[in-house]
């Protein structure tokens, strides 16, 4: 199939901006810079981690720990050489400057006309697909703010993972010159090399990838900011190339490898699954590191406690394992009452976890799957999470509520394809039917409009502005009562041309969405400590030298005065208004371009 | 795969006793023929029963009636009693002689289970209707009018339905044919000239229970959905909406007057309600297991019920004048409140097989039933072994393990709660068993090997008058030379996960019919092992052989050999053919001493076998060693090595 236009021309404009944008990516040198280089000192210090100086330790720590965090957070840590680094890095970015710098442009020009810099992102050969999905994340509700915590936290973990080596290191060395006990020594060296190891597992393929995706989204910050503090309001900022995202990417899966169109929905997958294990390895970790702090925390017992350590280690190793797969399962079965019940609110309490997986809460729903053998007419019940729903895109589409039919199907089993019933003990027909017993907080629905062959089904389907919710207790709600949630479009991928391996992607995404968030580690710094975990200790203890989430100041979009649509293709990134986008949805558009919905993007909303 | 291939054909048959007297699983249909006083029962064992219907009779059972291989669905009893039409899973519907109890005479135009059947008394007319979605109405005449040379019969189907059938109804003059399936709509025909009437909306699952009144104006239906509606037929309309139970309604039975009408099903209650003024109802007993058919007493004051288990109880009706009185008519009824809590009558049934674990000689079954009573069976002898009572079963699994692996050669099914054993199902391969003869107690000749699927074949066809079956002296051989099997033993023929082809008793295949019949169904692997006495092939199974690392030997000897013996061997061989092959060829330092005695000593007393470092029992063979010490299908190794003296 024919490329289709659209992708080709953008492609021969985006080839010159590509290398401009990385000269004018000059500013941020010293950032690249000093990116580059902490992963060599990194790599050095994994493979001579036992006897090195303590001076090096320290200094390679220090570097691991830079590299891992954004920079923004540097300010974070204690060394003061950092932090002055930062600030000459970014002079005026602290909030109130970025505000002041905002307002005052709004007041000076006014109107609608008056252009707040939007961040756009450069087609670098065939890459609409993945720019769909970067802006589409990025005006993702909570999203990126989400991303950024997970991102600090990964970077403060391993930041005291390596800590705990320095400490451990001269605990062994010391061990051998004081103390006589074998076993001490023993378990000292095991400490150390926990810690090693971890290290050598921390850069992982899949790590990177959620680093580069947080990266890219400070880098597009960075060009809203660097806009607005020049002073000129017309320029719009340079677009990014997010080519250092794109091949950690190819890295992890090989399918976006090569510069073909890519299924923008395989992607967002594949962004979501990635996100997803750097949670879990990030959980495991910290659960592992909570285990050496109270180990170390007990100052009198130490000995005592470092060699039941010792003891217990494989054990423990193994349970953790364990745990985790637990966690897995309970996460897909009931994602909100896995955790024990602790002192205060347990969301509240798991979402400042470190290594939550914000993609289970934000994304995943639970389906359940029941069959009924029509003979006994028992039913047998049988619950997974799902991501994303697929939607057939049907004859037809009763107006009102065109996906309840699709999502909540159900089948009979029979023919050549009848059921086992384990009580009859024979084949019978049988009913199966699916429905959901929890929505997700962001509904992802895919049109499957590629199902059955490679010509795309270009039929038209209702997309909804608003959609009442068809999870299990919301449809079991006698229709007098008013629902308790409905579901509100935030976003579209939308896909013109006629093949999934062609064609070119359009997200349209709604901007307001950042704007009444509320991060929960804000808040929790009003509240004192209870001190019931370590990990509140930890990482409330760099949070209490700031004020607010650090995720506003860094990666997560800025707040435009004006609440609409943005439609983003690719470099070009503008305000349209509600008419034209509900034109863009109708069966006919005014502005037809033969664009058909194939990702829709819902976010819950609590009614009353 | 061609599908216009023929489907390939299993052989089963069913473990069991000559005479099962009672019911083995659930029971889906009653009737009762008031003129002799008989109750018949279709069994979900595949058996249709009779039974003395009257009061005071000890001994209730009269005969069975057996020819299906599957459930009974449904059964009607026409021609004043002289007939009986039963449907069946086997997709079948027979016609049998009722007073005789034998089969007449077998339907095979449905391509699904038959699910129901509905009958118009006056017109000797019969319709049946499953999960084909067809409906084919027979003229009863017709069908016990059928024999062996006139055996074509002509049938009407009803076309239009969507979806599977699971119930039909007929009034007696035969002017309307209703039908309910998982469409959730009433169907209504007019079987005179089968021309579709109308369908009617308004339930909300499956449709299991039809009753139509006399005159055909009035329908009542039962559904999954809980409820229970009368239909004006003249109206095309649901005239009220019955909520008496608290699950699906299976079962439903009208008086003649159509004034009231009795409903059971999940709930297993049986219920009484006046149609007209459904607060006035009665629960009459409280069943033991989900209702599955009603029918009334001669004289109409009691009620037959079967459920999903094998008993069937007879209650007493309360009289209708006393639906209204204050005593039973509350709104929030409750199961406190029965009319009936002990039966009139009662035909206890027996149990049905519900857990089988086959034991690791793949021959003897262990199973558990419905009232946890343990049974060992053996396959091979199609029989009963042992009833062990009321034991752990888990414990008795646990005792009858032996370390001993022979490939599976046959399936087990408990569709109908009694044993059925398939051979040649999908990929079982019923010849995959050899074993030696004398450890399955069979001779005691050491080295005989026997096929357990072999020898089970040519017991079950030892009747068989085949004509080729002769040997080289020209005389007629039977069976296995080592067992025979029970003659009353089912043997049935069918395709692979489809219809029956032919069911017999072992101890007839030596009839003129049925030895014709057999020369038509039984498919050639068959004949070649049963009649032709050809030999199953061997297993095959290669292995490689290295001397152990204990035993300094050369390093050419490092080199991997592989070779290749029956799957049966055992490790004895395998010794033997080191002493011969390997260390008889002079390599080995010493050899010269050990060859003067070589003749004299047994193999396994010079070199052991080990696999995974695990020394192997000489009386082991290599599939049991493959199964439980190597653990893989791949790259089956065994080491050798030589014991000192």
């Amino acid at each position: 199939m024919p490329v289709n236009s659209r992708p080709e021309k953008n492609q021969g404009v985006n080839r010159s901006k590509y290398s401009l944008s990385l000269k004018n990516n000059a500013a941020n040198l010293n950032r690249v810079v000093h990116k580059t280089v902490s992963p060599i000192t990194n790599d050095q210090k994994e493979n001579r981690p036992v006897k090195r100086p303590l001076q090096s330790t320290y200094q390679n720590t220090l570097n691991a720990a830079k590299k891992l965090k954004p920079l923004r957070e540097t300010t974070l840590q204690a060394g003061s050489f950092v932090k002055a680094t930062l600030e000459v890095l970014e002079p005026k970015t602290g909030s109130t400057a970025m505000l002041n710098g905002h307002h005052a442009s709004d007041n000076q020009y006014g109107g609608p006309q008056s252009k707040t810099p939007i961040a756009t992102l450069s087609n670098m050969g065939n890459t609409c697909f993945l720019n769909s999905v970067l802006y589409t994340l990025r005006y993702a509700p909570q999203f990126v703010h989400n991303l950024h915590h997970l991102v600090s936290d990964l970077g403060r973990v391993e930041q005291k993972l390596g800590s705990i080596r320095l400490k451990s290191s001269s605990l062994g060395r010391s061990a051998a010159g004081i103390a006589s006990s074998g076993t001490r020594s023993w378990s000292s060296k095991d400490l150390l090399s926990l810690g090693q190891s971890d290290n050598n597992s921390a850069k992982s393929k899949i790590q990177v990838v959620t680093e580069k995706l947080h990266e890219t989204y400070i880098n597009l910050r960075a060009g809203e900011s660097k806009c607005i503090n020049s002073g000129s309001n017309d320029s719009s900022p340079e677009a990014f190339a997010p080519d250092a995202f794109l091949s950690a990417l190819r890295d992890v899966n090989s399918t976006f490898e090569g510069n073909r169109q890519q299924d923008a929905h395989e992607l967002l997958v594949c962004i979501l699954d990635n996100i997803r294990e750097t949670c879990r390895a990030l959980s495991a970790r910290a659960s592992r590191l909570q285990l050496q702090e109270n180990g170390d925390s007990n100052g009198l017992g130490r000995a005592q406690n470092i060699e039941d350590g010792g003891k217990t280690l494989g054990n423990l190793r193994k349970s953790w394992k364990k745990r985790k797969d637990v966690k897995l399962n309970d996460k897909r079965t009931s994602p909100t009452e896995e955790r024990a019940p602790s002192p205060s609110d347990p969301e509240r309490d798991e979402r400042s976890q470190p290594g939550w997986d914000f993609v289970a809460e934000s994304f995943e729903g639970t389906m359940v799957v029941r069959t009924m053998c029509l003979e006994c007419e028992t039913v047998t019940e049988k619950a997974q999470a799902v991501c994303e729903l697929c939607v057939p895109v049907g004859e037809d589409d009763s107006a009102d509520e065109p996906f309840r039919a699709a999502c909540l199907s159900s089948e009979y089993l029979r023919d050549q394809n009848k059921y086992w019933c384990e009580r009859c003990l024979r084949y019978n027909e049988a009913r199966r039917s699916v429905a959901y017993s929890r929505l997700p907080r962001l509904l992802v629905l895919q049109l499957k409009r590629f199902s059955g062959g490679m010509e795309k089904i270009t039929r038209y389907a209702p997309t909804p502005l608003l959609m009442p919710c068809f999870c299990e207790p919301c449809s079991k709600r006698p229709p007098e009562n008013s629902p308790t949630h409905r579901y509100v479009l935030w976003g579209v991928i939308m896909h013109f041309g006629q093949t999934l391996t062609g064609g070119h992607y359009v997200a349209y995404t709604r901007d307001n969405s950042q704007g009444d968030l509320k991060c929960d580690r804000e808040t929790d710094n009003t509240t004192t400590n209870t001190g019931s975990s370590f990990m509140r200790t930890l990482f409330s203890r760099p949070r209490n030298q700031l004020t607010g989430c650090t995720a506003k100041e860094c990666c997560v979009p800025r707040q435009r005065p004006e609440i609409g649509w943005l439609s983003c293709d690719d470099d070009v990134v503008k305000p349209i208004s509600n008419e034209e986008f509900e034109d863009l949805l109708s069966p006919e558009p005014k502005t037809g371009s033969g664009s058909t919905p194939y990702l829709l993007f819902y976010v819950k909303s609590e009614v009353g | 795969m061609s599908s216009m291939m023929r489907k390939k054909t299993q052989v089963s048959f069913v473990i069991r006793d000559e005479e099962e007297k009672r019911h083995k699983n659930g029971v889906s249909s009653l009737q009762l023929d008031p003129v002799q006083g008989r109750l018949y029962t279709a069994g979900r064992d595949g058996i249709i029963r009779v039974w003395h219907a009257g009061n005071g009779s000890q001994d209730r059972y009269i005969q069975s009636m057996e020819h299906h291989t599957d459930w009974v669905n449904d059964i009607v009893l026409c021609c004043g009693g002289k007939n009986l039409i039963s449907a069946s899973s086997d997709t079948t519907v027979k016609v049998w002689n009722a007073p005789k109890g034998f089969c007449m005479s077998t339907l095979r135009t449905h391509k699904d289970y038959v699910r129901t059947l509905a009958y118009a008394k006056d017109k000797e007319q019969v319709a049946s209707a499953g999960l084909d979605r067809a409906i084919f109405l027979w003229d009863v005449n017709t069908l016990t009018a059928l024999t062996a040379s006139n055996n074509t019969v002509t049938t009407s189907s009803l076309v239009g339905n969507k979806e599977s059938i699971y119930s039909l109804a007929m009034n007696p003059p035969g002017t309307i044919l209703v039908s309910g399936s998982t469409e959730k709509v009433l169907r209504v025909w007019d079987p005179r000239n089968c021309s579709r009437l109308m369908k009617l909306k308004g339930h909300a699952d499956n449709v299991k229970a039809l009753v139509v009144s006399r005159d055909g104006t009035q329908c009542v239906s039962g559904s999954s959905d809980g409820t229970i509606k009368l239909w004006s037929l003249s109206q095309q309309r649901c005239v009220s909406t019955i909520r008496v139970h608290s699950e699906a309604v299976w079962a439903l039975l009208a008086t003649e007057t159509f004034s009231h009408i009795i409903s059971g099903g999940r709930d297993r209650l049986v219920i009484i309600t006046e149609l007209r003024n459904p607060d006035n109802f009665m629960i009459v007993c409280e069943e033991s297991a989900p209702v599955l058919k009603l029918c009334f007493t001669a004289d109409q004051q009691g009620v037959w019920v079967s459920t999903s288990d094998s008993d069937i109880r007879c209650w007493k009706l309360p009289p209708v004048n006393t639906l209204n009185s204050e005593m039973y008519n509350q709104n929030n009824y409750n199961t406190n409140n029965v009319y009936q809590t002990q039966p009139l009558h009662h035909i206890p049934g027996g149990r049905a097989i519900k857990n089988y674990t086959v034991l690791n000689d793949k021959r003897h079954i262990l199973t558990k039933d419905t009232s946890n009573n343990v049974v060992l069976y053996d396959v091979l002898k199609a029989s009963k072994i042992e009833d062990l009572g009321e034991i752990d079963y888990e414990e008795e699994v646990k005792k009858h393990f032996k370390m001993v692996y022979v490939p599976n050669w046959f399936n087990v099914d408990l569709k109908t709660g009694m044993l059925t054993i398939h051979l040649g199902q999908d990929e079982t391969d019923c010849f995959s068993a050899w074993v030696s003869a004398k450890e399955a107690g069979l001779t005691t000749e050491n080295d005989q090997k026997v096929n357990f699927g072999a020898l089970l074949l040519q017991a079950l066809l030892e009747y068989w008058n085949h004509p080729n079956r002769v040997n080289e002296g020209g005389q007629k051989v039977f069976g296995n030379n080592f067992f025979s099997v029970p003659l009353h033993t089912p043997l049935i023929f069918s395709e692979v996960g489809g219809r029956t082809l032919y069911r017999l008793q072992v101890g007839d295949a030596g009839g003129e019919t049925e030895g014709n019949i057999l020369l038509e169904t039984v498919p050639s692997w068959v004949v070649d092992v049963a009649i032709e006495m050809a030999a199953p092939k061997l297993n095959k199974l290669p292995f490689y052989l290295l001397p152990h690392s204990s035993c300094q030997s050369k390093q050419d000897r490092q080199k991997k050999d592989r070779l290749v013996a029956n799957d049966f061997i055992q490790c004895r061989k395998v010794a033997e053919h080191v002493v011969e092959k390997i260390i008889g060829g002079g390599d080995v330092n010493g050899s010269g001493t050990a060859k003067t005695e070589e003749n004299s000593d047994a193999p396994e007393e010079k070199v052991e076998l080990l696999c995974c470092d695990q020394v192997l029992d000489p009386n082991m063979d290599l599939r049991t060693v493959r199964h439980f010490i190597w653990k893989s299908n791949v790259e089956f190794t065994l080491h050798y090595r030589i014991i000192k003296q």
